[in-house]
C-alpha cells in the first residue's frame, strides 16, 4: 500500500506558511484523522482527571488538583491540535536545533533549586516546566530523523553507534537531575526504535552488555543514590521491610487487591481516602483505579491503553514514509514502557522507579507532552495518503 | 534560508529518500509485528496480574485493607483491689498518665518518633526502642513507654499528634501500694506476660502485652483479680488520626481480694523480724571469728482453727511500688543480685532448712504413740550418747542434764533423750516393728507442701531409706541407711528439711489435737460493689488420732519451755504466762559450712490456741537468743500486751 503512493510530489514547504488559518482547516486532511485514537486519548484524559479528583478530594481546597489538571488538559488539547496541524515532515530539517536546545534546557535545569532531592523543574513563574518530559519526545523526533535519513539501516555499526549516542547524550543529562524514570523511558525508546530501525540482534546484545557494565560501574562508584538502590532491592523482596521502603508498595497492592471485581465505588476507596497510598494522584494513580473501580475499571483502563497503542502501531505501519513510521514507533514504545512499568509497579511486579502513568498521573508537562504525541500520531495518520485529495 | 541550507539543516524533501522498497517494507512490517506482540504480551501480564490480585486473592487484600483502616485500642480494666482482713486497702489502682506506642502505626517514621519521644520523656532512645522491640504484640496493641508522665507532656503529644504517628497519650490504671513493702511477698508483683505463659493461658483470654501477677496472690488469684479488657474500634487514616468511632466495649474491673492478713499485725511482725535480724548480727558466733550474718528470716502467724494466715513476713523485702508501670532495669538487677540475698523470695514458704530441736515434738509424740516411752521415763544425759554403735562415734548433747525425764527433755531440749528415742526407732524399724519415725513425720504433714494459695511453695524433705537410695542412685556407697540417720532425724538434723510455714502448720496441728487445717491467705473475693462472691473454706487436710493424755503431756512440756529451766525462759520473763500460757519450742539447726539457723515455734494460749507463731532466722544463731525475742514481740502484739522494754535473749539450744 505504501509502495503505491510513490511518485506524488505534492509536498511543499510553503504550504502552511502561506495559508490563512481558515484555509488550513479547509486544506488539512482532518477528515482522514484516526477518530478511534482521538477517542481513546480523550477518554484517558478525562478518566485521569476523574481519578485525580477522587485521590485528592481530601486535600484543601478539595478541587485544587482537579482545577489544575483540567487546565492542563485544555492546554494539552491545544498542543495536540498544533501537533497535528503542520506537516510532520517539516520537523526533519530542525531536528539538530531541537536537539541542541533540549540539551541546553537539560543543562540549565541542573542550576535550578532541587525539589525533593532532584533538579527536574525550570520554574517559569506561572508554570514549572519539566525538560526531561520534553526530552522524551525530542529523542523520538531526532532519532526518527536520523534513522529515516539513513534509510532505516541501523544494521550498520557506525549508524547504530551514532543513533545510540543521540539517546545516550540525553540520558546522561536526565540521569544527572536525577530522574531514573525518564532515563529508563529514553533507554526503552532507543531500544525500540533501533530494533524497528533495522538493528541486528548481535548489535543489541553488545548494547545490552555495555549497559550492564555501565550500570554495574555506576553502582560500584556509588553514582546511584542510596534510595534508588534500596528501592531496587525492595522490589526484589518487598516484605523485607514492610514499614519503610516497601510500605508504599504494600499499601498499593492492598488497595488494588481489595478493590476486587467491582471496586469500592468512585470516591469510596478507604486506602485512598485515608492516605495509606502515598503519591496516590501521581505515580500511584492506578492504585486508586484498582481500589475504587475494581477489576472492571482496571480492565477498562487497560483496554483504552491497548486501543491507543493498537491505533498507534497501525499508524506506524501505514505511515507514508520512514520518518512517520519511526516517530509512531517511538511513541508506541514510550507509552507502552510507561504503562507497563507504572501499572506493574503498583501491582508489585515492577520496581518503583517513578515513571508516571500516561494521561492518568497528575502533572502538566507529562500530560501536554503525551497529547502532543497523540497529535503527532494523528498528524502522521492523516497524511498517509498523497495530499490534496 | 540560504544559510540554513548550507548548514545542512534545511533539507529539500525528496520523496525517494523516504520511500521504501518492497523488501524493506516487508522487513519493517515484521519488526513492527514483533513490537506489537511484545505489547500484547505486556498487556496480558498486566491483565493476569490484575485478575490474580483482585479476583483470586481479593478477599485477603480486603481483610488487610480493613486491618489498615481499623485501629483497636484496648482499654485496660482496673485490677481488683487487695484488702486486709479488716478491709484496709493494701493494693489499689490509680489512673496514671501514660505515653504508649502502637508500633505498626509508626510506619517509616519509627526512628524519628523515637528520637522525639526520647527528647520529650528524657528517656534513652535505646531504652524506648528496646521496649518496642520487647513487646510481643507486633501490631495493634499499645506498648507502654512511660507511666506517670507530666500533664504537659500529654498535652504536647495531643497537640502535635502529626509529629507523633502511632503515639498515644492517655491514662491507664496502675497498681498503687499505700504501704509500700508491707506484705510484699504475700501480695506479689505484676509484670508482662511471658511468651511461655501466653501459650498456655491464651485460651483463658490472655493476650500478648497483658500484665499478669507473677508472684504472691497477684499470681494465684490473677484470673479473679484481672478484669475484662475493654475495646474501642476506631477508623483511622494513615497518620493514625482517628476519623470516627466504630464500636466501644467498656472494660470490666476485676474482683476485690480480701486477705486473711491483718495489716496491723503484719506491720509489727515485719518490724520485729527486721530488728531480730539486726540484733542477731550484733552477736558473736562462738564457732567462728565472725558475728552472725543473719542472711534472711521469716515469720508466720497462723490461726490454727481456721488455717488463716494472720501475718507472713520474709526478710529482706522489697518495695512493690518499684514495679508500677514496669520495673526499671536497675531495680530489677538489684532485686536479683545474689549479694542482696534475694529479697523477692518468700522465705516463709521457700526456705528449706533442717528444723533442729523444734522437730523434737514429732519425735516425742511419735515415741509416746508407739509406746516406746512414757512422759516420766527417765534418761541419763552425761553430755555424750554412746549406746550401741555410737560407742565409737559418740553424739553429743549441747549440755549435761544427768537424770532427766522426757517432759524435761523437751523443756531443756536435751539431745541425749532424743538420740535414745531415735536409736530405739532405728532398732524397731530394723526389726520391722511399728511405724518408722519418717512415716510419723509425714503423718505430721512434713515433707510435702501445705497447699497454701501462694506460688513457689517448697515441699521440704523427710528422709527415709527409700529416699536415700534414690537420692544417691549414682553413688552406691552412700545408699545405706545408718543408725545415725534416724538418730539425727530425731533431733531435726541431718537430711531433714522444712519450711517455716510447714513448722507453723505442724504446731497448728498439734495445737488442734492432731487436726491439720490447710493454711490460706485468701479470706473472701468480693465484687466491685462489695458483695462477697466467694469465701475461703476451712479445709481439714488431715486428722491424726493422738492419745489425748500423751498430747497433753507434750503440750504442757512445751509450756515449760518459756518458764523455769526452759530454753526460752529468759526471753519470756515478765510475760503473763499464767493468763496466756505459751507452748513453745526453740531450735538451732546446723547446716555444714553455714552458721546455725535460729528457730522458734509456738502457740498460745496453750489450752485454747488462738495463734501459732513460727520464726526462723537463717544464720542467725541459737533459737533462744535470736528467734525467741522476735516471737515474744509478736505474741505481745497478738494479745494486746504492753510491750516489754528490753527483751532478754535466752542462752542455750
Amino acid at each position: 500500500m505504501m509502495g503505491r503512493v510513490s511518485g506524488s510530489a505534492e509536498f511543499s514547504p510553503g504550504l502552511v506558511r502561506s495559508s490563512a488559518p481558515k484555509e488550513i482547516m479547509k486544506r488539512l486532511p482532518f477528515r482522514k484523522m484516526d477518530k478511534v485514537l482521538l477517542f481513546a486519548a480523550l477518554a484517558l484524559g478525562v478518566f485521569g482527571v476523574l481519578m485525580i479528583f477522587s485521590a485528592t478530594r481530601a486535600d484543601n481546597p478539595s478541587t485544587y488538583y482537579l482545577k489544575k489538571q483540567l487546565m492542563f488538559l485544555m492546554v494539552a488539547m491545544l498542543v495536540m491540535f498544533l501537533g497535528a496541524a503542520f506537516d510532520y515532515r517539516r520537523i526533519m530539517p530542525y531536528s539538530k536545533i531541537i536537539y541542541a536546545v533540549t540539551l541546553l534546557l537539560l543543562l540549565v535545569v541542573l542550576f535550578f533549586p532541587a525539589i525533593g532531592g532532584a533538579h527536574r523543574w525550570i520554574n517559569l513563574g506561572f508554570f514549572p516546566v519539566q525538560p526531561s518530559e520534553i526530552a522524551k519526545v525530542v529523542v523520538i523526533l531526532v532519532m526518527a530523523t536520523f534513522i529515516a535519513d539513513r534509510h532505516m539501516e541501523m544494521g550498520s555499526n557506525k549508524e547504530f553507534l551514532q543513533a545510540v549516542c543521540i539517546a545516550a547524550g540525553m540520558m546522561f543529562f536526565i540521569f544527572l537531575e536525577p530522574d531514573l524514570g525518564v532515563t529508563l523511558s529514553v533507554f526503552a525508546i532507543m531500544i525500540g526504535m533501533l530494533l524497528v530501525g533495522g538493528a541486528r540482534l548481535k548489535q543489541m546484545a553488545v548494547l545490552m552488555g555495555g549497559t550492564v557494565v555501565i550500570v554495574a560501574a555506576a553502582i560500584g562508584l556509588k553514582l546511584l543514590k542510596a534510595y534508588q538502590i534500596t528501592r531496587l532491592l525492595v522490589f526484589i523482596n518487598p516484605d523485607m521491610d514492610p514499614l519503610h521502603s516497601g510500605y508504599n508498595l504494600m499499601q498499593s497492592k492492598i488497595a488494588i487487591g481489595s478493590g476486587q471485581l467491582v471496586g469500592k465505588g468512585l470516591f469510596n476507596g478507604t486506602q485512598t481516602n485515608l492516605k495509606f497510598i502515598p503519591e496516590h494522584h501521581t505515580d500511584f494513580i492506578f492504585s486508586v483505579v484498582g481500589e475504587e473501580l475494581g477489576f472492571i475499571g482496571g480492565v477498562i483502563l487497560l483496554a483504552l491503553f491497548a486501543l491507543l497503542l493498537w491505533r498507534a502501531l497501525k499508524i506506524a505501519v501505514t505511515a507514508r514514509d520512514s520518518f512517520g513510521t519511526m516517530i509512531a514507533t517511538g511513541i508506541v514504545v514510550m507509552f507502552f514502557f510507561q504503562i507497563l512499568v507504572n501499572i506493574g509497579m503498583t501491582m508489585g511486579i515492577m520496581p518503583i522507579t517513578g515513571v508516571p502513568l500516561p494521561f492518568m498521573s497528575y502533572g502538566g508537562s507529562s500530560l501536554i507532552v503525551n497529547f502532543f504525541c497523540v497529535g503527532l500520531l494523528l498528524n502522521i495518520g492523516m497524511r498517509r495518503f498523497p495530499q490534496g485529495t | 534560508m540560504r544559510l540554513l541550507k548550507r548548514a545542512g539543516l534545511k533539507i529539500k524533501p525528496d520523496e525517494t529518500t523516504y520511500k521504501r522498497t518492497d523488501a524493506s517494507q516487508e522487513s519493517l512490517q515484521r519488526r513492527l509485528a514483533v513490537l506489537g506482540i511484545i505489547v500484547l504480551v505486556g498487556f496480558a501480564v498486566l491483565f493476569s496480574r490484575l485478575w490474580f490480585m483482585q479476583i483470586v486473592s481479593g478477599n485477603d487484600y480486603r481483610k488487610k485493607a480493613e486491618g489498615n483502616r481499623i485501629r483497636e485500642i484496648s482499654i485496660e480494666a482496673p485490677r481488683g483491689r487487695i484488702l486486709d482482713r479488716n478491709g484496709k486497702v493494701l493494693v489499689m489502682n490509680r489512673q496514671a498518665l501514660t505515653i504508649s506506642v502502637i508500633p505498626a502505626e509508626m510506619q517509616d517514621q519509627k526512628d524519628v518518633v523515637i528520637q522525639r519521644l526520647s527528647k520529650l520523656l528524657g528517656m534513652g532512645e535505646k531504652q524506648i526502642a528496646n521496649k518496642i522491640e520487647k513487646s510481643q504484640s507486633p501490631n495493634q496493641r499499645a506498648v507502654l513507654i512511660q507511666s506517670d508522665v507530666g500533664e504537659e507532656i500529654v498535652t504536647y503529644v495531643d497537640e502535635h499528634q502529626s509529629e507523633f504517628p502511632g503515639v498515644i497519650a492517655g491514662t491507664q490504671p496502675v497498681r498503687e501500694y499505700p504501704y509500700g513493702s508491707l506484705a510484699a511477698h504475700v501480695i506479689g508483683y505484676l509484670g508482662e506476660i511471658s511468651p511461655e505463659a501466653l501459650k498456655t493461658k491464651k485460651k483463658e483470654g490472655y493476650q500478648a502485652g497483658d500484665e499478669i501477677g507473677l508472684s504472691g496472690v497477684e499470681a494465684t488469684y490473677d484470673s479473679e483479680l484481672r478484669g475484662k479488657v475493654g475495646m474501642t474500634k476506631l477508623e483511622v487514616d494513615a497518620n493514625g488520626n482517628s476519623i470516627r468511632e466504630i464500636s466501644n466495649v467498656e472494660p470490666h474491673s476485676g474482683e476485690n481480694l480480701q486477705l486473711t492478713i491483718d495489716q496491723d499485725v503484719q506491720t509489727l511482725v515485719e518490724a520485729a523480724l527486721k530488728s531480730g535480724v539486726e540484733a542477731a548480727r550484733t552477736m558473736q558466733d562462738p564457732n567462728s571469728p565472725k558475728k552472725y550474718q543473719g542472711t534472711g528470716a521469716s515469720a508466720v502467724v497462723l490461726d490454727p482453727k481456721t488455717g488463716e494466715v494472720i501475718a507472713m513476713a520474709s526478710y529482706p523485702t522489697f518495695n512493690l511500688n518499684d514495679f508500677t508501670g514496669g520495673i526499671s532495669q536497675q531495680s530489677w538487677q538489684a532485686l536479683t543480685d545474689p549479694k542482696n540475698m534475694y529479697p523477692l523470695n518468700n522465705r516463709a514458704i521457700m526456705s528449706e532448712i533442717p528444723p533442729g530441736s523444734t522437730f523434737k515434738v514429732v519425735t516425742a509424740l511419735s515415741a509416746l504413740q508407739e509406746g516406746i516411752v512414757q512422759p516420766n521415763t527417765v534418761f541419763d544425759c552425761e553430755h555424750a550418747f554412746t549406746t550401741g554403735p555410737f560407742k565409737d562415734y559418740p553424739k553429743y548433747c549441747w549440755g549435761t542434764h544427768h537424770n532427766i525425764d522426757l517432759v524435761n527433755g523437751i523443756v531443756q531440749s536435751c539431745d541425749v533423750v532424743f538420740y535414745t528415742l531415735g536409736y530405739q526407732f532405728y532398732q524397731r524399724q530394723a526389726q520391722n516393728q511399728g511405724k518408722p519415725l519418717w512415716e510419723w513425720a509425714r503423718d505430721f504433714q512434713l515433707g510435702k507442701t501445705t497447699g497454701i494459695d501462694l506460688t513457689s511453695e517448697m515441699s521440704g524433705r523427710i528422709p527415709s531409706p527409700e529416699w536415700k537410695k534414690e537420692f544417691n542412685r549414682n553413688n552406691a556407697q552412700y545408699q545405706v541407711w545408718y543408725p545415725g540417720d534416724t538418730v539425727n532425724m530425731a533431733i531435726g538434723q541431718g537430711d531433714i528439711l522444712t519450711t517455716p510455714l510447714q513448722m507453723a502448720y505442724l504446731y497448728a496441728g498439734i495445737a488442734n489435737g492432731g487436726k491439720f487445717i490447710k493454711p490460706h491467705v485468701m479470706k473472701t473475693l468480693q465484687t466491685v460493689d462489695g458483695k462477697v462472691a466467694k469465701t475461703a473454706p476451712v479445709e481439714t487436710a488431715a486428722e491424726m488420732s493422738l492419745n489425748p493424755q500423751m498430747l497433753q503431756a507434750v503440750i504442757s512440756a512445751l509450756t515449760g519451755v518459756v518458764q523455769g529451766k526452759g530454753t526460752a525462759s529468759a526471753t519470756f520473763q515478765g510475760f503473763p504466762v499464767a493468763q496466756i500460757p505459751v507452748a513453745a519450742k526453740t531450735g538451732t539447726s546446723e547446716i555444714a559450712g553455714k552458721q546455725p539457723t535460729a528457730w522458734f515455734c509456738s502457740f498460745a494460749p496453750a489450752g485454747d490456741p488462738k495463734y501459732v507463731v513460727a520464726v526462723a532466722i537463717e544464720q542467725g544463731g541459737h533459737g533462744g537468743e535470736s528467734a525467741a525475742p522476735v516471737a515474744r514481740r509478736i505474741l505481745e502484739k497478738l494479745f494486746n500486751l504492753k510491750p516489754q522494754g528490753q527483751i532478754q535473749p535466752s542462752v542455750g539450744d
